[in-house]
C-alpha cells in the first residue's frame, strides 16, 4: 500500500518541488509542469492545491481563501481537504500561517519572511490575450519582445479601440523581463506583489505552469511614461458597512430597499479585525 | 522508482518534505545558510530530496557514497554538458561553461549544480543583489571558491534568463546562489 501525505504521491511532490525551483531562479517566467491529479475538477485550485500539497508538513499552519474570504466554500472545502489528508492546522490569521493559498486577491495582511503565498491560476500567460498562437506567445517572453501588447494595452487605456482597461488581471513586468499574469487579482493588488518578503508560488494545472516570485522581486504594473498606472481605486465614498473602512477593497454586497449600494470588504480577515479594534 | 530506499516509508516523507522546506528557504533568500537536515551531509539531503529516474545526474570522483545511492535508486548517470543535477568539487565552479545552460525558449532546461565547499562562511565577502535579498542586504562569505569563480560567476549572470543555479553544501549546512544572484567584492565583514 502507498502511503500519501497531503493525496499527492512522492514521485509527483518531487517533480513540482524541482519545478518551484526552477521557477524561483528564472522570477516570472512559466516553467512548464505536469499538475499531477487532484480530485477536484479544474477551475477550483487544483494547480494551487498542487503546489500546495508539495509543500505541506506536519508542523505548517494553513490558511486558504477565496476572493478574500476564509468562509467561502471554495476556501472551507480546501481547508477541510489537506485537514482530512495531511492532518495539518488551520488557521485564518495571515501572521500565523506558514503557507496561505489564494484565490482572485492577494492578502491584505502583512506578509513576513519564510511564508509561502500560492495562488489559483486560471489563465497564466497574459500574452493569449492578444496572441493566438502559444507558439509567438512563447517567442515573444524568449525575447523579451512585448511592444505589441503594450501598444494594444495603450489603445485599450486611450479608448481608441472601444475597450475598457481591464480591472482584473492586470499584467506585470517582473524584474523588467517577463511579462506575468498576476492572476485574476483587482489591479490595486498588483503593488502588494512588489518587493514582497514571502515567496510567491503561481500555479496554473490546466494550461500546465507553474511561476513565482521570489522575495523582495521587483513587480512593475504596466505602464507609459505619459500614462501612469491607475490601480483603479473607486471614487464615490464607498465604506464597508462592518467596519467602516474606505480603503480596502470592497465588494458588492447588496442593494438596500433604498436601491442603495451596499459594500463590505473583501479580505475577511482584515475587516473582522478592524470590526473588533 | 526508489527501490531499496524506502523503507522507511512515512518517516522519509517527512523527512524530505522538512528538506525540501529549508532548501526552499535557502533557495529564495540567496546567501542565507540554512541547515537541511541535522548530522546528514547536505549534498546528498539535495540530491535525495530532488532527484529521481528523470533528471539525470553528474557526479564527480570523491562523491562514492552518493553514486552508490544514484545506482541504487536508479537515477541516471551522465556527463557534465547534460545532466540536471550536478555534484562536484569546488575546482570545478571556476569555469561553468560545460553544464547545460537551458535556451531563451526553455531557460528552466538548466543544470542546478551542488557543490561542496570547505565552510559558508569564513571567505572573502561577496555582496549579494537581486531577488530574494532584502533591504538591508546580504553578505555572503563562502571560503575556498576557486579564484576565477566570481569572473564565472559574472559571466553566468550576463546570460539571464539562461544559467546555472548553484547550491553550495558544507556538511549539513547549504546557501544558495539562483542564477540572478550578483556577487560584489566587498570589504565588509560578514554579518
Ligand atoms: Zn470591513
Amino acid at each position: 500500500m502507498t502511503e500519501t501525505f497531503a493525496y499527492l504521491d512522492e514521485d509527483s511532490k518531487r517533480a513540482v518541488r524541482r519545478t518551484i525551483l526552477k521557477a524561483l531562479a528564472v522570477p516570472g517566467y512559466q516553467v512548464p509542469f505536469i499538475a499531477p491529479e487532484m480530485p477536484i475538477a479544474y477551475g477550483w485550485g487544483v494547480g494551487g492545491m498542487v503546489v500546495t500539497a508539495s509543500l505541506l508538513g506536519a508542523d505548517d499552519r494553513l490558511k486558504v481563501t477565496d476572493h478574500g474570504s476564509d468562509e467561502t466554500v471554495n476556501a472551507v472545502n480546501i481547508r477541510a481537504f489537506f485537514t482530512r489528508t495531511a492532518g495539518i492546522g488551520t488557521t485564518t490569521r495571515t501572521r500565523e500561517a506558514t503557507i496561505v493559498q489564494v484565490r482572485q486577491r492577494v492578502p491584505e495582511a502583512e506578509l513576513v519572511e519564510r511564508q509561502v503565498v500560492v495562488y489559483q491560476v486560471p489563465r497564466p500567460d497574459p500574452l493569449r490575450a492578444f496572441v493566438d498562437s502559444a507558439v509567438e506567445a512563447a517567442r515573444m517572453h524568449a525575447h523579451a519582445d512585448y511592444g505589441r501588447v503594450y501598444t494594444r494595452l495603450f489603445e485599450e487605456k486611450t479608448g481608441s479601440h472601444g475597450a475598457v482597461q481591464p480591472g482584473y488581471d492586470y499584467p506585470v513586468l517582473v524584474q523588467g523581463r517577463y511579462l506575468m499574469s498576476p492572476s485574476p487579482v483587482p489591479k490595486r493588488d498588483n503593488v502588494r506583489l512588489n518587493d514582497c518578503p514571502a515567496i510567491q508560488i503561481f500555479g496554473a494545472a490546466r494550461e500546465r505552469r507553474l511561476y513565482a516570485l521570489p522575495p523582495y522581486t521587483r513587480v512593475e504594473s504596466i505602464a507609459f511614461e505619459d500614462v501612469p498606472f491607475d490601480p483603479g481605486l473607486p471614487e464615490d465614498g464607498r465604506r464597508c458597512v462592518v467596519c467602516g473602512c474606505g480603503e480596502s477593497h470592497l465588494d458588492h454586497l447588496l442593494l438596500r430597499d433604498d436601491g442603495m449600494s451596499e459594500w463590505v470588504c473583501s479580505d475577511t480577515e482584515c475587516c473582522a479585525e478592524r470590526a473588533d479594534a | 522508482m526508489r527501490i531499496g530506499l524506502d523503507r522507511r516509508g512515512r518517516e522519509r516523507i517527512h523527512e524530505d518534505q522538512r528538506a525540501f522546506r529549508r532548501l526552499l528557504e535557502a533557495f529564495a533568500y540567496p546567501g542565507r545558510i540554512v541547515t537541511l537536515a541535522e548530522g546528514r551531509p547536505a549534498h546528498a539531503i539535495v540530491l535525495e530530496t530532488l532527484a529521481d529516474a528523470g533528471t539525470p545526474l553528474w557526479i564527480e570522483d570523491g562523491f562514492e557514497a552518493i553514486r552508490d545511492r544514484a545506482a541504487a535508486a536508479r537515477w541516471p548517470l551522465t556527463d557534465q554538458g547534460c545532466c540536471a543535477f550536478a555534484l562536484c568539487r569546488v575546482e570545478a565552479l571556476g569555469c561553468l561553461d560545460g553544464f547545460a545552460m537551458g535556451t531563451l525558449a526553455d531557460p528552466h532546461l538548466s543544470a542546478t549544480v551542488v557543490a561542496e565547499v570547505a565552510a559558508l562562511s569564513g571567505g572573502a565577502p561577496f555582496a549579494l543583489s537581486g531577488p530574494g535579498v532584502g533591504p538591508e542586504g546580504r553578505v555572503f562569505a563562502p571560503l575556498g571558491l576557486p579564484e576565477a569563480f566570481p569572473a564565472a560567476w559574472a559571466r553566468n549572470n550576463a546570460a539571464y534568463p539562461c544559467g546555472v543555479d548553484l547550491i553550495l553544501t558544507a556538511g549539513p549546512l547549504c546557501a544558495c546562489l539562483p542564477r540572478k544572484t550578483k556577487l560584489e567584492t566587498t570589504d565588509v565583514c560578514s554579518r
